[in-house]
């Protein structure tokens, strides 16, 4: 019987996590949205810059169906009229802890889209920590700037 | 050094109210699905969920399979879908097959339509539809 009952209590578990979804859904939300700071040279906008805010990424993902998430480099939304953006490049950089037999991911700062599979019977939950920088060596004129990185889970 | 700090202050407090967003979720089900039709036509009934805190509208796009080309000869219906937390409502997508091939695949992805946020969370699942009698 006790096997059973652990058995029961596993399927009950499940049931749980994926009660708010319908089946086989995947579903991403962000619950911080991190912020960009300026460096002392004026020339590097990120996440990293003067301390360290990333934003967060939760991914429940269909189980037995192995997922592939794809991580596009960032945009620069916003930005003052008085920046100049000649020499502009937009990095971004993640990692995903390890859960159950996924075995993570860490992504150094790339400014191309990159991938991972989370494989057949791979974790349920993820949670994906993402920096962005910008490197600017004209600098960053002041105002507002907001960087874009699409995140996508796909088949 | 002065000077410095005059810049870098405003960025600090623009930067800190700009990237302030609320969080959102949305999900997509089923991810793939394929099936036969007796015309030229395919149309597919997919679920779309807000399965989170607060109430969000959600654009659905259609798109080529590389999710980055809008994909021609597709409606989506809703083509925009504002849900409450936890509601899950269906969706229809019916998209157009050329005859001269046997089959048709496109993908469907779900991104919140207001977003200004640093991250854009987007789900896309294929969908694939044969004409029957045309060797699928």
């Amino acid at each position: 019987m006790r096997p059973v009952s652990r058995l029961g209590a596993s399927v009950v578990a499940l049931a749980a996590m994926l009660a708010p979804l319908p089946g086989l859904a995947c579903s991403i939300s962000l619950p911080a949205s991190g912020t960009l700071r300026n460096s002392m040279s004026n020339t590097v906008l990120g996440s990293q810059v003067n301390g360290n805010t990333p934003a967060t990424v939760t991914m429940v993902l269909p189980l037995l169906s192995g997922v592939t998430i794809t991580v596009d480099p960032p945009t620069l939304a916003v930005s003052p009229g008085g920046y100049n953006a000649t020499l502009e490049t937009r990095e971004v950089a993640y990692s995903v802890a390890n859960v159950g037999i996924f075995p993570g991911r860490n992504q150094a700062y790339t400014t191309g889209s990159t991938s991972f599979s989370t494989g057949l019977l791979g974790a349920v939950a993820l949670s994906m920590t993402v920096h962005n920088r910008v490197n600017n060596p004209n600098g960053f004129a002041p105002g507002t700037y907001t960087t874009r990185t699409i995140v996508t889970c796909h088949p | 050094m002065s000077s410095l700090k005059a810049v870098i202050a405003p960025l600090f407090l623009a930067l800190g109210l700009a990237m302030a967003a609320p969080a959102f979720a949305q999900s997509l089900s089923p991810l793939e699905k394929s099936g036969l039709t007796p015309s030229d036509r395919k149309a597919f009934r997919l679920q779309v969920g807000n399965p989170y805190q607060r109430r969000m509208t959600f654009s659905l796009l259609p798109m080529l399979p590389d999710y980055a080309t809008s994909a021609k000869g597709v409606v989506v219906k809703p083509a925009e879908l504002t849900l409450g937390p936890g509601i899950t409502r269906n969706i229809i997508v019916t998209f157009d097959i050329d005859p001269a091939k046997k089959e048709r695949t496109i993908a469907l992805c779900v991104m919140p339509k207001a977003m200004d946020g640093p991250i854009l969370p987007r789900v896309c699942g294929l969908y694939t539809g044969r004409m029957a009698g045309r060797g699928g």
